[in-house]
């Protein structure tokens, strides 16, 4: 069994000054000693016989000093280290995962804060997986947001300890209200959000590296646009934007009033348009040469039409944009008196009407897409008032009460159906399990809408495991979810990767998979100063749109600014390929 | 006076020779110390006086005595003997019957050179008082003593003369207000980790209301000693929850262009009890109850039936340059009700304005 070990050495000159590279536990300068340790390089793989090597740091040491070394593996288990040259020691590293290495000095004029560092020690073979790790630190500690990508082992708990850099207050001038986003170009994830009052003028905290801006100006006189390489502190001239006209048409060719119009060139909005009597749009966007331009046009509810949807690398933004519905939409039906039931009618039924219809336009002759969501709601009697949709095949999610869907194709090309079914809800059962004889009581497991439920705004559902890890619950009827799995307690870790099931494809027991530890502190760049109530959250490296947000793990850091998550493991068994 | 009747009873008959007879010592005993308690080192000190001038040489004897007055309740033999002017020892606790001593009987005989022993012996007659038994107590709660939730309360206690096993607790709770309680032992008393003569009685309650709990324990001894240590509990009341962190960190004033697919979330709430993240594999930490919802445009603000901490927002699903409000109210276990209007984006159930239970995003669709 390990022990606990202190080893004392006795060195006979105070102090050394041993490079300017600390790994951890520095200390303040003036009349502090600095204690700190770096670990000799490579990192051995855990197993029988490897050994690690620190080496203890001391500078500002007068007097006679007395090293007190303690290594601890996983923050459970005493290390005994093996005796070396005074202000190093070796250890064995038996077992992947973090050992952590505590140096106390003692015989110092100057006072000395123990220093102390830590490493992950991977198995041989380790698989490796990529994440984002994000800290939120609280408004209070008025520190900006870190969000970079990680790479972790399997086999063994890892060490992620964060510096936070705390910036700098610095401001800008936009020239008007308006939003600006301030992504640093290393890692445009850890965004601020920054918001310019009337005088164009915002205030925030950015650290002092190059930053890419997204400028939404309030006023529709300036176009919105990006900025590349803004440092903090330099001014910003915005491009007043050039003008991009268009036109509107209905099926069969009459004008279509009232639109909504918007340019999106990568991923920067155009100014709002709404179309005038004639049909005609004008936008104002900063063009990109090469870029993606996706438009986007929004039909007055009162139409009937689906939005149309286009992008192209194509589109000429010197030229008029040209959009045309298609004729083949023909007349939009009415569903009014249309009866919501499930047996009897269905009174205050909310109803979306979803779909996506290909071919539905054109914009400058390319194809454009058409999106059905038409938001309405039954009365006292189970009838929909009068509402236009257009006349294809679409699907009904009916939710007659909050909770309760149901989801439900409907084919309004050639009629309008009398009444349309909302099929109950369909019972679901299963059992969330970290092995087959330990149940995960408390586990949660979320039914996250996609497809039709999910253009339908479909709220997400959550099940929590009761005794035995038991989950019973229902689902709609013809709704698509993506499960996913995760585990308050952090006795396994998330499962996200279970897409696309219908009720009918809940499987009787779900295994989570094992889970390693992500351990660290937080603490402030070039500081021992802890940042305690940050949200620290795990994500998906290579998620877009909103799973790129949902964490894969979170937590809060402690009064230390201590945190600990859990991820499922990538083990081990990778083979290495010598070429 | 007999020496001189003799000599004129001899002037006158005649002159004879009567040889002179040795006179008997006396003894007593010295004690200068005060207040005798069991475990007190005690030293005696011989006095001696004798006519002759001659050497004395003692003998004591030290009884254990519940009444020293009456022999009957002392221990048959002495417990301590000497010879020499001084006697030293350490009172016990018990006699040889396991009765707690109450009081000493010392006996002092001299004798001197020539065999004459004094007479009277010198006997002093020693009370010994009782210690009065003591106690410490302390408080602890995982749960930061928020009401309805358990608090454990220690009271560690022994006697300098006695054995801790020979103490008896009681203990009397007084709540701020009336109410009903139970306070649960939590087992047979243990060994004080601390102090091994001591002993460490626990036990456990769940104050169902805020206030000033005061617990008296009084320890008592089998002699009538008896100590009483008061301990005052602040109970407080549960907490309503704060919103510690929101994403997008928009203040309440401005609009926020979204037009991408965004996930709004609260990733920490600050509680008491139930916190976001919750503190997990525990029987009373709970965790906070999120309520979203929404509002379009003009239209009415809608349930969205989301109790997670997070919503996704599609920017896809509203014509451009709608705006929709989208919010977020929190709730503990105690589903205080927030009373703010609808038109407050942010709302505070208590004076403390920063502690915001309610959050709304004025988002406009891009």
């Amino acid at each position: 069994m390990r022990r606990a070990f202190v080893l004392c050495f006795l060195a006979a000159c105070g102090g050394q000054l041993d490079g300017t590279s600390p790994d951890g536990g520095g200390n303040d300068a003036g009349n502090q000693c600095n204690v700190y340790i770096t670990f000799e390089q490579p990192i051995p793989p855990a197993g029988p016989g490897e050994l690690m090597h620190a080496i203890g740091n001391v500078e500002n040491a007068p007097g006679v000093l007395t090293y007190n070394w303690r290594v601890i593996f996983d923050e459970t288990e005493d290390i005994t280290p093996i005796l070396g040259q005074p202000g190093n020691i070796t250890f064995p590293v038996v077992e992947p995962g973090i050992y952590r290495v505590t140096l106390r000095i003692e015989g110092s004029i100057n006072p000395c804060t123990d220093g102390e560092a830590a490493e992950t020690v991977s198995p041989p073979n380790a698989n490796m997986q990529s994440y984002r790790i994000r800290v939120i630190p609280p408004a209070s500690a008025n520190i900006p947001p870190l969000d970079k990508r990680t790479t972790i082992t399997g086999g063994g708990n890892v060490e992620r300890s964060q510096a936070l850099d705390p910036g700098i207050v610095t401001s800008g001038n936009i020239g008007g209200e308006g939003y600006v986003k301030l992504m640093p170009a290393a890692s445009p994830t850890a965004f601020i959000d920054a918001f310019a009052d009337g005088t164009g003028e915002f205030n925030t905290r950015a650290i002092q590296i190059p930053h890419d801006l997204l400028v939404i100006p309030k006023s529709q006189a300036v176009a919105p646009q990006k900025l590349a390489s803004w440092f903090p502190g330099d001014g910003i001239t915005l491009d007043p934007g050039t003008p991009v006209m268009g036109k509107v048409l209905a099926p069969g060719g009459g004008n279509l009033i009232g639109a909504k119009v918007q340019l999106m060139i990568d991923d920067v909005p155009s100014t709002l348009a709404t179309t005038t009597s004639t049909g005609d749009f004008t936008v104002l966007v900063v063009p990109k040469p090469g870029a993606t331009i996706r438009i986007d046009v929004t039909p007055p509810v009162t139409s009937g039409l689906p939005r149309l949807v286009a992008s192209s690398t194509a589109f000429d933004l010197g030229q008029r944009l040209d959009v045309q519905y298609a004729a083949a939409l023909g007349s939009p039906r009415d569903l009014l008196n249309v009866l919501i039931r499930r047996g009897a009618a269905l009174p205050n039924a909310k109803v979306s009407i979803v779909g996506t219809l290909s071919a539905s336009g054109t914009v400058d002759g390319i194809s454009a897409t058409g999106e059905v969501r038409i938001v309405t709601k039954a009365n006292a009697t189970g009838r929909l008032p009068s509402v236009l949709a257009p006349a294809r095949a679409l699907t009904a999610v009916i939710e007659p009460s909050p909770g309760d869907v149901a989801v439900t194709a409907i084919d309004l090309t050639s009629a309008v159906p009398a009444a349309i079914d909302a099929a109950a809800m369909v019972a679901v059962s299963t059992r969330l399990q970290q092995n087959a004889s330990t149940p995960l009581p408390g586990a949660q497991l979320d039914a996250i809408p996609i497809g039709a439920l999910a253009q339908a705004n479909a709220p997400t559902v959550r099940f929590t495991a009761g005794t035995n890890g038991a989950i019973t619950g229902s689902l709609a009827s013809g709704g698509h979810y993506d499960l996913r799995f995760s585990d308050p307690g952090a006795r396994v870790a998330a499962k996200t990767d279970d897409r696309n099931k219908t009720a009918t494809q809940i499987a009787a027991v779900y295994t989570l998979p094992a889970a390693i530890e992500i351990r660290g502190t937080l603490t402030i760049l070039g500081t021992s100063t802890p940042i305690p109530n940050a949200a620290v959250q795990i994500l998906c490296a290579t998620c877009t749109g909103v799973e790129a947000d949902r964490p894969i793990a979170e937590t809060a850091s402690g009064p230390s600014g201590d945190f600990k998550l859990a991820v499922p493991d990538p083990g081990t068994g990778f083979t290495t390929i010598r070429r | 006076m007999k020496l001189l009747v003799l000599m004129l009873l001899g002037s006158l008959a005649g002159c004879f020779y009567v040889e002179s007879f040795n006179q008997r010592p006396s003894v007593q005993i010295v004690n200068t110390a005060d207040d005798v308690q069991r475990g007190d080192t005690v030293q005696l000190t011989a006095d001696a006086d004798d006519p002759d001038g001659q050497a004395v040489e003692f003998q004591w004897r030290l009884y254990l005595c519940t009444d020293a007055a009456d022999f009957a309740t002392c221990d048959g033999e002495p417990k301590f003997s000497g010879i020499d002017d001084e006697l030293v020892f350490t009172v016990p606790s018990l006699r040889e019957n396991t009765q707690p001593v109450e009081s000493l009987l010392a006996v002092l005989e001299g004798i001197d050179d020539h065999g004459a022993a004094a007479k009277p012996e010198d006997r002093l007659i020693i009370p010994v008082g009782n210690a009065d038994p003591t106690i410490d107590l302390r408080e602890d709660s995982r749960y930061r003593f928020v009401e309805g939730t358990p608090i454990d309360l220690y009271a560690s206690y022994g006697d300098a003369d006695d054995t801790a096993a020979g103490v008896v607790l009681t203990w009397e709770v007084q709540p701020p207000n009336v109410t009903a309680y139970q306070l649960l032992d939590l087992g047979p008393d243990i060994t004080d980790p601390d102090d091994d003569k001591r002993l460490l009685d626990s036990r456990r309650i769940t104050p169902a209301i805020d206030g000033t709990w005061v617990f008296k324990v009084t320890a008592g001894d089998p002699l009538g000693g008896a100590h009483t240590e008061d301990l005052e509990v602040n109970v407080v009341p549960d907490h309503v929850p704060c919103l510690d962190q929101w994403s997008p960190n928009a203040p309440v004033t401005s609009t926020l262009p979204v037009s991408q697919p965004t996930l709004f979330q609260i990733p920490i709430v600050g509680d008491d009890l139930d916190r976001y993240p919750t503190i997990p594999n525990d029987p009373i930490y709970g965790q906070t109850t999120f309520a979203w919802s929404q509002k379009v445009g003009t239209g009415p603000r809608q349930a969205l039936g989301v109790t997670a901490n997070s919503v996704p927002f599609d920017p896809a699903g509203y014509a451009p340059g709608t705006i929709v409000e989208l919010r977020v109210e929190i709730f503990d276990r105690n589903a205080t009700a927030i009373s703010c209007s609808d038109g407050d984006r942010t709302c505070s159930v208590i004076a403390d304005t920063s502690c915001i239970q309610r959050q709304t995003w004025h988002v406009e669709v891009r």
